[in-house]
């Protein structure tokens, strides 16, 4: 079963433009989705588990991560290669719905999506 | 020397680069900037296979030379003199050039405050009198994390002296409790998309009516701290600019206000060059100097882009999909100097200095301070300003 | 389901005398005996002065949620004991934005130049500074929390948005 939810990107401290895209530990940190408890409990998910999201624009398996914030149908991923694939490539004038993405959601036994694969 | 982290462009950095690297206040940001000159460097390459770097700016030049429809995309973090061979590159190969102010309204807004359309204010000046200091859609402390401890919140001013505990207050808009948020005195939690519902009730608020959104008491609060602002500060980000449709409002917000406007953006330079000679901030196309939509990065590459130079930003990750896929397809260029998505999937790679430690420039700070940035170590690298003079040289 | 927009007070419940001070009426009026609301904050803190000295608090009904709310506030520190300074910094947490750096009362009194104005520092007096990305320690005989006459100073806690700075002993 499948369940919407809408992803809102933002900025993180813990992640540097300088890094290896492909590092393990990079992996770690950006390819992750934060969700609360009641939402996690929704996709019947626990933390460290994956999550596979789609869209008409892409889908994507990501970790899920405990978050502290209320989310009422929100989780919030790190701006990074893993929630571009999302986005819509309908812009508002050029500008990119970083804040506003549209998904379903469902629970996965699937490996995190392997970027090197994607763009084999 | 000046740390290149961000665009803060913090002048009061202490580094030793000796067998070990030793940085005294800079960020972690900004530390790991410096400590990246030995890890994930990018190697000169032409599809996939490794090249001398000569022959990697030959193969550059030749793309271009042969591009119907080039783009030049970027730099983020880099000199003045890079962003002006940029736009040089530009006239020659009668390319679009664009960087990422366009993927938000901060092109849109900084533009404004070139036309001084908007009120803005030095950072300087925001430490010495700024009061309150709002973050709408920006998370400073994430992106830029000594912007509030150097200028608009912590530090005591020339008229602040009392600093933050009693003379200013900070107050954060955004849709998520930000790191920033956590230390604001006051904080608004906005759903996606209803910002301008947000704008509305301050403008009422402003104008003496009842606020008809959100918890009313707090709006009023809220709006009379910003109605009674002696120097108001309002930072803007990626994520005002996401989720506002109605951007002139804003500006009309502020100018009621009385606000100074500071967007938060990378790159300004490029911005203000381009600015200066055309009159417009980015999406400027030199094979017919025009300025449009259709040259922004994204709807460009919708189009009939054939050739593209990205500088020292990795796009790829930062657009849809598809979008990437379309840039690994067409003839792409990644100059910069570490590896990333971008350079994965260009045909060319091109290997630059890390600059401000490995080669010297100028640069500008997000509100137009220049600084000097000094080279701090040999390297074998170029400078990212010297590639595209060559790849230039060679059209 | 959608997010309510809300809004919400962040630092109002902070044991500081800035947290204290948000609260209390701001008018300087004297009645308590001190020359300010700040100094009438800092006494709260050190135990040295009573909440109900600031008569408007409790006279006047604008004030009646701030009173409740600084009782809330001033309870734990009635219960507690005073321990030495016990300084911790979690490392993996900080970023090294150095808002403690700036925020510090002594690296503000030390470093009137450096600090006190946002920069680094600039004397080795300072009890914090940014190395690597990371707040280091120095100094911390001079932490207001140490000491015969320490007090409870809140002010590196406060603006630490990663909470990475902690003193378990209260």
């Amino acid at each position: 079963m499948t369940f919407d939810l809408t992803i809102v990107t933002y900025e993180d401290r813990d992640i540097f433009r300088e890094e290896d895209i492909f590092s393990e530990s990079y992996i770690e940190r950006a390819a992750v989705i934060e969700l609360d408890e009641e939402e996690m409990k929704r996709y019947g998910v626990s933390e460290g588990e994956n999550i596979l999201l789609h869209n008409d624009d892409g889908e994507v398996v990501v970790k899920v991560k405990r978050s502290e914030e209320e989310g009422g149908g929100i989780g919030y991923m790190p701006r990074s290669p893993w929630s571009s694939i999302l986005l819509s490539e309908e812009t508002k004038g050029g500008i990119l719905g970083y804040k506003h993405i549209k998904v379903n959601a469902k629970k996965t036994n699937a490996p995190v999506t392997d970027l090197k694969v994607l763009f084999k | 020397m000046i740390c290149l982290g961000c665009s803060c462009l913090c002048d009061d950095i202490e580094c030793e680069i000796g067998e070990e690297i030793k940085v005294g206040n800079a960020c972690l940001r900004g530390f790991r900037r410096i400590d990246s000159i030995n890890e994930n460097r990018l190697t000169p390459r032409v599809e996939r296979k490794e090249e001398n770097i000569d022959d990697t700016i030959k193969s550059a030049a030749k793309l271009l030379e042969e591009a119907k429809n080039p783009i030049i995309f970027g730099p983020e973090n880099s000199t003045l003199e890079t962003e002006k061979e940029a736009i040089e590159l530009a006239k020659k190969a009668g390319a679009i050039i664009d960087n990422m102010s366009s993927f938000g309204y901060s092109g849109y807004l900084v533009e404004k405050i070139f036309r001084k359309e908007v009120n803005t204010c030095t950072l300087d000046e925001t430490r010495d009198d700024c009061d309150v200091s709002i973050y709408w859609g920006c998370d400073p402390m994430s992106s830029h994390p000594r912007m509030m401890s150097r200028y608009s919140y912590y530090p005591r001013g020339k008229n602040r002296q009392r600093g933050w505990e009693q003379d200013r207050d900070a107050i954060s808009i955004d849709v998520r409790r930000s790191l920033t948020a956590e230390i604001c005195d006051k904080f608004i939690k906005v759903p996606p998309g209803r910002d301008f519902e947000l704008m509305k009730a301050f403008k009422d608020v402003l104008s003496g009516k009842i606020p008809k959104f959100g918890d009313k008491k707090s709006i009023m609060k809220i709006g009379n701290l910003i109605k009674k602002a002696e120097f108001g500060v309002l930072f803007t980000g990626l994520g005002l600019n996401y989720s506002i449709n109605h951007i002139d409002d804003f500006i009309d917000l502020v100018k009621d206000t009385g606000f100074r406007l500071q967007p938060i953006i990378e790159g300004i330079g490029l911005n203000k060059l381009l600015f200066d000679e055309t009159g417009h901030v980015n999406k400027i196309n030199y094979k017919d100097k025009s300025y449009g939509i259709e040259n922004n990065f994204v709807e460009a590459l919708k189009g009939d882009i054939d050739t593209a130079l990205i500088i020292g930003s990795d796009v790829a990750s930062n657009i849809p999909l598809k979008l990437a896929k379309r840039l690994r397809e067409i003839n792409c260029i990644y100059v910069g100097p570490h590896s990333n998505l971008t350079s994965h999937i260009s045909k060319v790679n091109i290997p630059t200095a890390v600059c401000g430690i490995e080669s010297a420039g100028k640069a500008y700070r997000m509100d137009l301070k220049e600084e000097d940035l000094e080279k701090i170590v040999d390297s074998n690298f170029l400078p990212d300003q010297e590639i595209l003079k060559r790849i230039g040289d060679a059209l | 389901m959608p997010v309510d927009l809300c809004t919400n007070v962040a630092k109002d419940s902070d044991l500081s005398p800035m947290g204290i001070y948000r609260l209390l009426p701001q008018t300087n009026c004297k009645i308590c005996g001190e020359t300010s609301c700040m100094s009438f904050a800092f006494k709260l803190l050190k135990k040295e002065i009573t909440l109900d000295k600031c008569t408007p608090l409790y006279e006047e009904e604008d004030y009646e949620e701030d009173r409740r709310a600084l009782e809330e506030m001033l309870r734990p520190l009635m219960e507690a004991e005073m321990t030495e300074t016990g300084l911790v910094i979690h490392e993996d947490l900080c970023f090294g934005c150095g808002n403690c750096v700036v925020a510090c009362p002594v690296n503000v009194a030390e470093d009137p130049k450096g600090c006190a104005i946002g920069n680094g520092p600039t004397s080795d007096k300072v009890i914090l500074k940014v190395e690597n990305g990371k707040v280091k320690a120095a100094n911390v005989e001079s932490c207001r929390r140490f000491g015969e006459h320490r007090i409870l100073c809140n002010a590196c806690i406060t603006p630490c948005p990663a909470k990475a700075i902690e003193f378990p002993g209260g």
